[in-house]
């Protein structure tokens, strides 16, 4: 599994250019607006979108790996939601009934769903997650918080090393993690044990180091400089584009 | 258990938000009490790693399969950090593998971090009161499943406040019963772990097990 989520920062784009905290700030806002569309209007959010990850320049395989686990829940909403949605029966095979509000909840849930994440890929990925962090640090993210994002991403590259060389010594001795009953659990139990004290180990180690270079809470800094003109011109667009899309689709009685 | 985005519409996403940040600033606040509370940040952190690497491990339980969640175990081990903890893991797990969301990231926070202090809290309590190695593992097992139980139960009350007033009443209540149910192993799969972790950590770490006093 792949937990670079950086590994495309150094890309030159119109969207790596933008300041990550004008660029976080207006691609989540326009996220948010998206939450409230339907219909057409969510069908141009869904370009609009769309045509903001193209400027990135991101790999478009970066996005498809990034859908994969949603895609698990979206195939069970699909299965589901279609027949116990709604009234208006569209299609009837024997006890099964195709409701249209059903199917019309499925697409439009989907086409948001996949808006979003073309957002969040683009305003987290065309740029390195220290700089992200500063920017949401620069928006107005508590500073232990931000720290803590900068210490478990960090740690989550280490401990899943150590996941990774734990299941190949577990596979090595004959056992798959891919059981159920009292051993399995009891194996799992003992992985994850292992994983926690020595994550713990390292952690008092760091407590150490951070205590002889007088740490003190912030150490993660904000985003330096200011934004330009062309990044506050981008956040505004962002704005004023979730913001009309929201006021139509009330005008229209939906969301 | 994560939300997805897309799924809520953006009232329940904003006021997801607003509860995540009332949570975070309590939790952040009895922190910043202590005098050297930055210096719990690296474990918290370690924390949060774990509960985000413990994801990848899938149980199977038939006819699919399901990963471990451990915010009961978070809130024994972190006590007060538990909810910023799983705020950044699930963040990560966001914008890493779009398992949860971004506008549903308060949202799912609550449902996960609510019952991890939850648990923190009774675990505390009940040890404090009936101590010794076998009820500390009882309470293990019981703050691991019954985390699970909150959050479960906090999640169907989400879809059903949002979706249900469009499902036929017997339906929903067939739907709200397969949820629950489909998440009965689960819950017996994380007491377990808990309770494993607990007695394990009991001999090996017991300072671990302070929740962050």
């Amino acid at each position: 599994m792949t937990t670079e989520l950086d590994r495309f920062s150094h890309l030159d784009s119109v969207i790596h250019g933008w300041d990550p905290r004008t660029r976080i700030a207006g691609l989540f806002v326009f996220a948010l607006a998206i939450t409230r569309l339907s219909g057409t209007l969510l069908a141009v959010a869904l370009a609009a979108s769309m045509v903001v990850f193209a400027l990135s320049r991101l790999p478009a395989s970066y996005l498809v790996e990034r859908v994969r686990w949603p895609g698990i829940f979206f195939a069970a909403l699909a299965v589901l939601m279609p027949f116990i949605y709604g009234d208006r029966p569209l299609v009837v095979v024997g006890p099964l009934v195709l409701r249209e509000e059903g199917l019309q909840l499925l697409l439009t849930t989907a086409c948001r769903f996949l808006s979003i994440v073309v957002l969040g890929v683009t305003a987290f990925g065309t740029s390195r997650v220290t700089d992200s962090v500063r920017a949401l640090r620069s928006l107005g993210v508590p500073a232990i918080l931000a720290d803590l994002m900068l210490f478990t991403y960090r740690f989550i590259h280490e401990t899943g090393r150590e996941l990774r060389g734990t299941r190949t010594a577990v596979k090595l001795r004959g056992f798959s993690l891919r059981k159920t009953g009292p051993r399995a659990l009891r194996v799992i139990s003992a992985l994850i044990g292992s994983l926690l004290v020595r994550g713990w180990e390292r952690s008092e180690e760091v407590m150490l180091a951070m205590r002889l270079r007088a740490y003190s809470p912030g150490g993660s800094r904000r985003a330096e400089g200011k934004p330009n003109l062309a990044d506050f011109a981008g956040l505004v667009l962002c704005v004023i584009a979730a913001a009309a899309a929201v006021l139509a689709e009330l005008r229209q009685g939906g969301g | 258990m994560h939300i997805p985005d897309g799924i809520l519409p953006a009232s329940a996403c904003v006021g997801g938000y607003a509860a995540t940040g009332v949570a975070t600033w309590l939790s952040l606040r009895r922190i910043s009490r202590r005098g050297d509370a930055e210096l719990g940040i690296p474990r918290a952190s370690v924390m949060a790693a774990v509960f985000f690497v413990a994801s990848w491990i899938h149980i199977p339980v038939f006819p699919v399969s399901t990963h471990l969640v451990l915010n009961g175990l978070m809130g024994v081990v972190l006590g007060a950090y538990a909810f910023p903890a799983i705020l950044v893991g699930l963040f990560f797990q966001a914008v890493m593998f779009q398992h949860g969301g971004l506008t549903t990231l308060g949202v799912n926070a609550v449902i996960m971090g609510i019952p991890a202090l939850m648990a923190g809290c009774a675990f505390r309590i009940l040890t404090d009161r009936w101590p010794g190695t076998r009820m500390t593992t009882v309470w293990g097992f019981f703050c691991g499943a019954s985390s699970i139980a909150v959050s479960v139960l906090m999640l169907t009350a989400v879809l059903v406040v949002f979706f249900g007033g469009d499902i036929d009443p017997s339906t929903e209540e067939d739907v709200v019963d397969v949820l629950f149910l489909s998440h009965v192993p689960l819950m017996l799969i994380e007491g377990v772990i808990t309770a494993s972790m607990v007695r394990f950590l009991r001999k090996v770490h017991p300072e671990m097990l302070d929740g962050g006093r």
